[in-house]
């Protein structure tokens, strides 16, 4: 994985050298990301989570899914910072997280269940954003905001501001905003809630490309996707706990689609050159 | 909406002419401070004493005052001389000084001093000489009034140019808020947001500053009418001082009243 990781460094050097330098997570020691350690949440007096335990590896691909109301959102805000246990801790790269510095938020890329976009902004000055806060030259804004508006469909709404979006298009400006530094770990709370499964898949896929490059995805959701992949974790919460699904409660059976096969495919599962094995 | 834009406006327009005002009378005050430092408390440069004598000063007191370093200048009155001021000074007593014996007006001396200690040690050689000894001093209280008063204003004037920024950062922070949190969720740094925003406080606290210096140039024309002395003017060394010693504070309160606005902003 660390070879990996340094490899797209280096590529990502190539194509900009100012991304690179933003690129720390995979210099931090061990390979966890994430430690939940006897976390209890509460609120009121209605529990949320009771000495809960659980670690994000680094390079995962993993899918949080969860009845409305148990919990799957604050479990994502307490991942983002934005929520603190009422005991045990989180540890985040080895410390004890309470809030990410500025230097790990660039590394991270953040999808909102509900939008945090500027809605008197127009479309590029959103998608821009995270880069202007990096410095990058105007040419690198503008052939990255291009790039990803044409990725999502964004492009001729380049100019719109964002309150004359559908809620689908917010959402995608979302998606690319977060996900237009290359971030290394990338936190979704229902990342596809607002899209049709056109779209939705469409997002996915650039969520498994980015995992493929060596990110950390992370998604909370109440719809999980219909497709699975044998490196995709799935965890599910429910009775204040999280745990791992096994295969068997996946039902991994039923592969079917494009998007399964364009996975087994990237896994080396199928034989697609017709070479019989 | 619109009302509450207005009750802000008229709030900071109301805080700016106060920080204006506030400015020139710190300026006012510190000019007549200056004025008053200079020429009135200039005179006591030097210290004063006056010695009154047992007898008339012997040869060996006249040579302590001729030769001792600390001495600038020194002025013998002999009795006569005393009787003939007194008499001078309180005109309606002169029949009754006048018939006075001399034995009553003992004489006196006025030394004026480099370093009273040094002199006074010098006096103990000839301890029967001296009956006593007076020492002058400048008009203390006026100089400390007038500090009080400069500090005073100098004060006030800081507290409503934290309250203009205060209420300025706060406007803006209702605005801004959503863009502050989000600039904060993508990791950027206090001093990103700070940088544009400081720029237009400069601007205003400039034209503050200007116009302060202007009322007070003003109002010194009018004091220098009104009160015929001779009035030294404000150096534009000050002034320029006070110009940038404004932006200096105005940029420092700013950034520390922004730190702690951008610190409880919400993540996100």
């Amino acid at each position: 994985m660390h070879s990996q990781c340094f490899a797209i460094s280096a590529k990502v050097k190539r194509n900009s050298s100012y991304v690179d330098k933003m690129i720390t997570l995979e210099r931090e020691v061990g390979k966890l990301l994430f430690q939940f350690k006897n976390v209890g949440k509460r609120f009121g007096i209605t529990p949320v989570f009771r000495e809960m335990n659980f670690a994000l590896e680094r390079g995962t691909f993993s899918i949080l899914t969860g009845q409305s109301g148990s919990g799957k959102t604050t479990f994502f805000r307490m991942l983002c910072g934005l929520e603190r246990p009422n005991q045990g801790e989180i540890v985040f790269l080895g410390r004890r997280l309470t809030q990410h510095s500025a230097v790990h938020l660039k590394n991270i890329g953040f999808i909102f269940q509900n939008p945090r976009g500027l809605l008197d902004k127009d479309v590029y000055y959103n998608l821009a954003l995270p880069l202007m806060i990096d410095g990058a030259s105007k040419a690198e804004i503008d052939k990255r905001v291009m790039e990803w508006g044409s990725i999502l469909g964004l492009r001729p709404r380049l100019k719109s501001l964002c309150r004359e979006l559908s809620g689908g298009e917010i959402q995608k400006v979302e998606f690319a905003r977060a996900l237009i530094r290359r971030p290394r770990l990338i936190l979704a709370d229902e990342p596809t809630a607002h899209l049709d499964p056109l779209q939705a898949d469409l997002l996915m896929d650039v969520l498994w490309d980015h995992y493929k490059d060596g990110a950390t995805v992370f998604i909370s959701t109440h719809h999980p996707p219909k497709f699975h992949h044998p490196s995709i974790l799935r965890y599910h919460l429910d009775s204040c706990q999280i745990r791992q699904l096994s295969p068997t409660e996946i039902g991994m059976s039923g592969f079917k689609g494009d998007r399964q096969l364009k996975m087994q495919e990237d896994a080396g599962l199928f034989d697609t050159e017709g070479t019989g094995q | 909406m619109m009302m509450d834009w207005l009750k802000s406006f008229f709030k900071e327009a109301g805080l700016y002419i106060a920080f204006i005002l506030m400015g020139t009378l710190l300026l006012l005050s510190f000019w007549v401070s200056t004025n008053l430092q200079q020429s009135i408390l200039s005179e006591f440069r030097y210290k004063t004493m006056t010695l009154i004598f047992a007898q008339d000063p012997s040869a060996e007191f006249r040579k302590l005052a001729e030769t001792h370093p600390a001495v600038v200048r020194y002025e013998i009155r002999g009795a006569f001389a005393n009787k003939d001021q007194i008499q001078k000074q309180y005109p309606e007593l002169a029949n009754v000084v006048e018939g006075l014996d001399e034995q009553y007006f003992p004489s006196s001396a006025l030394v004026t001093l480099r370093d009273l200690n040094t002199f006074q040690s010098a006096l103990k050689s000839i301890p029967d000489e001296i009956e006593k000894s007076i020492v002058h001093q400048p008009p203390q209280k006026i100089a400390t009034f007038f500090n009080m008063l400069l500090g005073l204003f100098a004060f006030l004037w800081l507290l409503i140019l934290a309250l203009l920024i205060y209420f300025k950062l706060e406007r803006l922070a209702v605005k801004e808020t959503a863009r502050w949190s989000l600039m904060k969720m993508l990791g950027a740094r206090a001093s990103q947001i700070f940088l544009p925003l400081c720029w237009v406080q400069v601007l205003q606290i400039g034209l503050g500053s200007f116009a302060v210096l202007l009322l007070a140039t003003f109002s010194m024309g009018y004091l220098r009418r009104l009160f015929d002395w001779n009035w030294e003017n404000l150096s534009s060394t000050i002034q320029i001082q006070f110009f940038l010693g404004t932006l200096v504070v105005g940029v420092g309160l700013f950034f520390f009243i922004f730190s702690a606005r951008y610190r409880r902003t919400a993540l996100g």
